[in-house]
């Protein structure tokens, strides 16, 4: 297991790092790039509006291990994770027991990633998908010029200087145009022990091409300390491109703590669907964003079911930088016990947006006294000829729904969780992947069963 | 950490020049006689001149006390970091105590050319317009009405004066209320205020007393009115009601740049306040305002406010519900055109159960100008039961001008149904193309469409200013006026 | 509810809060104040929103917050005006020599010790 103490970060570090994890020369100068940049920035305190609602030094950063675990414990967390995910193949088919079907995959635990699977059908029509090491170092040409400079620029902020400089793992997807990639493809990331991990996904669609891709984040319910997780995820959507993004936050453990930040540029007449579930981890804040050129779109989803202890911020921006974009945005958040969830939502139309339509609407449904539910959407519009509404209603269950139920001799815990569920229905009926999707409904009913009736 | 004023000012812009031959002479609604007639203006903020005010007026040391402590608050506030652009506020180079005329265009041909177009565009008689640019409301005509209000007030017990006299002659139920909804140090401005304040309003409604007609400040005594940093405090006894107005729809010119205001109510159980403002400053004017209510047990405060001038105006009208089945509604209409910026909201604290409220925001954008609408709902945990609504739109009459909506939602409590809705768009087409079918000229059409748009708020305004209102509308949309 | 030494006497300066974290992301931190007569703690949290009260001035034994303005007696922990709506937590304080000595709950005294002392 390799590792770096976050505290006392310089160059002399970086290089070991850098070294250790095998960089190709132009990455490590990446890297030195970057610390320069985070010396420079600030760090947040917590005081700044990005970061009213999460405490930007949880997780216990300072005092931990970056770490790339390779262990035994990581190579057995991994081969499971694949298995559970069924052998790679398109067309139809995936071996028996099996979970998910996918057309590829790559799992990372502990900020170490394994080899990539990918079915032979889409290797032969030119899709790349390894894992970021070996991106690194055999796709420099297709890497180097997209790694962290548009979407998610290094000096951007201190987190995304941090995390260009240590990051350790993850994956990159490369779709050539107009290939459509019929299963989805599948980037797996776990945590099974304490420390801190930096991990980067990069996906590129070319133009007229579709594509499915899968985040999924897991850990067991036991971690020996603290888990700090930053994961950055670029996409950038060719013109005429389809691309679904789902991320699921399924955290078994709350010593997790998770940042994660989510970038698409989305070219003219691209379609970009992020859809976002969060139901495990500690502290999680995940930052989904989308930049949409001249009649391109952005649909948001997002789900989260936050119980007793955790703290859960979604912030969600998109920007109408062209004309005739269209946009939509619905999340929608349940909270159970001294829980709290923060929707916030920037919508941005910039002066030269004509013709664009975009809607926000956050629903909060407070299921206990203690919770604490925040719904924040705002609006930027810099050109009038545009449609553009939000709304955001937080409330608890409605008694009218349950006495109906109740009324059909349904007793008022289970109809309360039927309420519940249909609330959450209208996100999870969108996950196109239903072994994905009878997994999130399984764990959401578990999440239900716990809830002593208030 | 910033201390000091100083360290704020920018490169500083004159933006608030010394008028050259400052009137010190006498005029209609003047000060008490005990203060002294020799003045001279000073410029710049210190603990000296705070104590040359209060001195000035002959206050309590209480109150000299409480100004002192309110001008170190202010020192050692940072500037907001959100909101409009404060950054060319030149402390220094502000008068912090001058009386009316001072401040004023001297006479006719001193004030701007808009603005003396926009009066002659909107019918006022010359009366009229002297009024306006002595900015103090000589009522010419209504000298009999003025006498007949006075009577009937001082026949219920109601209390309403300026801020000054009211201290010296009712000082222990003035001190009972003061600062109790907005402390000194509640924000920068306030701060301020607390610091500098003279003139604005002060009522006391007896219990149980309902006050018909709305008041506004000519109907008080010593109205020396649309002071820079005025304070109003009205306080409504149990089961009373009072509607008061201030401001005016015909833009005024003022020299000075900075108006900091606070206005506190407080609305004991089960007694009704509204509180009607308008205003229309000259676009060199930075308008941040603190008001805030307090409601308790039953009771219902309306806040209802409308921004159509200044360069700037920060504005928030706040209702703190601290009884149960209280109620807090807040009606705002801005205008922003060229170089202006209408940061304006409302915000809504819950803080007891079976509270309700709601929140109606109208805001038009043109010539690139920008309004925002920023507000906040805060549902304490033991408010059950709590009911509120959100309603914002916006136009957006051109491709220049720009709108922003920031709500927070905050919710600590299961038992609430909030919710909140925001539309931003721009006149339709089609509702265009029928009016102008019917005979009106694009800009008739525009102001009809615009008037439709405000009528929830403009329906709630008393009649004379419904009407003046609508008729600037119309002359906006001409684009004759800026 | 053990002593725990927080801090040196020359370490504050009279009528401004120091500030001493307990746990590495800044969640359980204490407010330290000398007043020239005695030495106050208490949590450094704003009981309103989640602000440093150490950040703030100092005045008649109260402490204020700088971001709303409540102050909070240093004695009880109580806020005199809102925002702010409850007390925070106060700890006794001894002086000994010139270790200023807090009496800390259990576990953030555990906090205090597991960090090998406050950060």
């Amino acid at each position: 297991m390799e590792s770096i103490p976050f505290k006392g970060l310089d160059r002399e570090a970086v290089v070991a790092w850098s070294e250790a994890l095998g960089d190709p020369e132009w990455f490590r100068a990446r890297r030195l790039e970057a610390l320069a940049a985070l010396q420079k920035l600030e760090r947040p305190t917590g005081r700044e509006e990005a970061w009213r609602f999460t405490n930007p030094r949880a997780g216990g950063l300072d005092r931990a291990q970056v770490i790339r675990s390779g262990g035994p414990a990581g190579t057995e967390a991994m081969d499971r994770l694949a298995a559970g995910h069924g052998k790679a193949t398109s067309g139809g088919g995936g071996a028996a027991g099996t979970e998910l079907e996918a057309g590829g995959l790559v799992a990372t635990v502990d900020g170490m990633s394994g080899p990539a699977t990918l079915a032979d059908d889409l290797a032969a029509k030119g899709v790349v998908l390894t894992d970021l090491t070996t991106a690194l170092r055999e796709r420099a040409s297709l890497v180097e010029p997209r790694f962290m400079t548009v979407a998610a620029p290094i000096g951007e902020d201190w987190f995304l200087a941090l995390h260009a400089t240590l990051v350790s793992a993850g994956a990159f997807l490369y779709v050539p145009s107009g290939v459509q990639v019929d299963l989805p493809i599948g980037t797996l990331y776990r945590r099974t022990r304490a420390g801190a991990t930096f991990a980067h996904t990069l996906v590129v669609v070319g133009d007229g091409a579709e594509l499915t891709f899968v985040q999924e984040h897991s850990s067991p319910e036991q971690l020996d300390g603290r888990a700090f997780h930053h994961g950055v995820t670029e996409v950038l959507v060719g013109e005429r491109a389809v691309v679904r993004h789902l991320s699921l936050q399924e955290w078994g453990s709350e010593r997790v703590t998770h940042f994660g930040v989510q970038r698409a540029l989305v070219s003219r007449e691209g379609r970009y669907r992020s859809l976002v579930v969060t139901l495990g981890g500690g502290v999680v804040r995940i930052a989904p964003d989308a930049h949409l050129a001249e009649g391109s779109e952005a649909d948001f989803l997002g789900a989260a079911f936050a119980d007793e202890g955790q703290r859960f911020e979604h912030r969600a921006t998109v920007t109408h930088a062209e004309p005739f974009t269209r946009s939509t945005l619905l999340y929608k958040g349940g909270l159970l016990g001294g829980s709290r969830n923060i929707f916030n939502g920037t919508l941005s139309i910039s002066p030269g947006a004509r013709g664009s339509d975009a809607a926000q609407t956050m629903r909060n449904l407070v299921l206990s006294r203690h919770a604490h539910a925040e719904s924040n959407p705002f609006l930027e519009i810099l050109n009038s000829d545009v449609r553009a509404a939000h709304a955001a209603a937080t409330g608890r269950v409605d008694d009218q729904h349950l006495f109906y139920l109740q009324s059909r001799g349904i007793p008022r815990d289970q109809a309360r969780r039927l309420v519940v569920f249909g609330f959450f229905e209208e996100i999870l009926e969108q996950v196109g992947i239903p072994a994905v999707r009878r997994r999130l409904e399984a764990a959401l009913e578990a999440e239900l069963e716990k809830e002593v009736a208030s | 950490m910033v201390t000091d004023a100083r360290d704020l000012t920018q490169t500083p812009e004159r933006i608030n020049p010394v008028p050259e031959n400052v009137d010190l002479g006498g005029y209609k609604f003047g000060w008490h006689d005990k203060i002294s007639s020799v003045f001279e203006p000073k410029r710049g903020l210190s603990h000296a001149v705070v104590e040359e005010i209060s001195r000035m007026k002959n206050e309590p040391e209480w109150m000299r006390e409480f100004r002192h402590r309110s001008l170190d608050y202010f020192y050692r506030r940072p500037m907001p970091s959100w909101g409009g652009d404060l950054g060319k506020i030149d402390f220094d180079n502000i008068f912090y105590f001058l009386r009316a005329t001072e401040k004023q265009a001297g006479s006719w041909d001193e004030l701007p050319a808009d603005i003396k177009s926009t009066y002659d565009r909107l019918g006022i008689p010359e009366a009229e317009k002297q009024r306006l640019v002595a900015g103090v409301a000589a009522q010419y005509e209504s000298e009999v009405v003025y006498h007949k209000v006075r009577e009937d007030l001082e026949a219920r017990g109601v209390i309403f004066l300026d801020t000054d006299t009211a201290l010296r002659e009712h000082e222990d139920l003035f001190r009972e209320h003061w600062a109790t909804v907005i402390p000194a140090n509640d924000n920068k401005f306030a701060a301020l205020n607390s610091a500098v304040w003279s003139g604005g309003s002060f009522i006391w409604v007896p219990e149980g007393v309902d006050v018909e007609i709305p008041l506004q400040a000519y109907f008080r005594i010593n109205a020396q009115n649309m002071g820079q940093f005025e304070r109003t405090l009205i306080i409504a006894e149990p089961g009373s009601r009072v509607h008061y107005v201030e401001g005016c729809t015909a833009p005024i010119y003022s020299s000075d740049s900075l108006h900091s205001a606070v206005v506190e109510i407080i609305v004991k159980p089960h007694a009704k306040v509204r509180y009607t403002t308008i205003q229309n400053w000259s676009n060199n004017v930075y308008n941040l305002v603190t008001k805030r209510a307090a409601a308790y047990e039953g009771a219902t405060m309306e806040w209802i406010d409308g921004n159509i001038g200044s360069k700037l105006t920060m504005k928030y009208p706040a209702v703190l519900l601290l009884g149960p089945r209280a109620h807090g509604e807040i009606l705002s209409v801005a205008f922003a055109g060229d170089g202006q910026h209408q940061d304006a909201g409302a915000k809504l604290t819950f803080a007891a159960p079976e509270t309700t409220g709601q929140i109606v925001s109208k805001s038009i954008s043109r010539d690139g100008g920008r309004t925002s609408y920023r507000g906040l709902i805060k549902v304490e945990e033991g408010a059950e039961g709590v009911k509120a609504n959100v309603r914002c739109d916006a136009l957006l009459l051109d491709e220049e001008s720009r709108s922003d909506t920031y709500p927070y939602n905050d919710v600590k409590e299961e038992d609430v149904t909030l919710g909140h809705e925001a539309t931003v768009s721009k006149i339709g087409d089609d509702q265009l193309f029928y009016l102008r079918s019917r005979g009106l000229s694009e800009s008739e059409a525009t102001a009809m469409i615009v008037r439709g748009f405000i009528e929830p708020i403009s329906k709630e305004l008393p009649m004379e200013y419904a009407l003046e209102l609508n008729r600037l509308v119309s002359l906006q949309m001409e684009g004759a006026v800026g | 509810m053990p002593f725990v030494r927080l801090a040196s006497l020359p370490d504050l300066e009279v009528n401004q809060g120091h500030r001493v974290e307990l746990s590495d992301d800044g969640e359980v931190a204490v407010a330290l104040v000398c007043t020239g007569d005695a030495v106050y703690a208490v949590e450094d949290r704003c009981s309103h929103e989640d602000y440093p009260l150490s950040e703030g001035w100092v005045e008649d034994h109260q402490l204020e917050c700088a971001l709303h303005g409540s102050r909070f007696d240093l004695t009880t922990g109580h806020p005199d005006v809102p925002p702010a709506l409850k007390p925070v937590q106060v700890f006794p304080v001894q002086v000994e020599g010139e270790d200023v000595l807090v009496d800390l709950p259990d576990d953030w005294a555990k906090l205090a010790a597991e960090g090998s002392g406050p950060i």
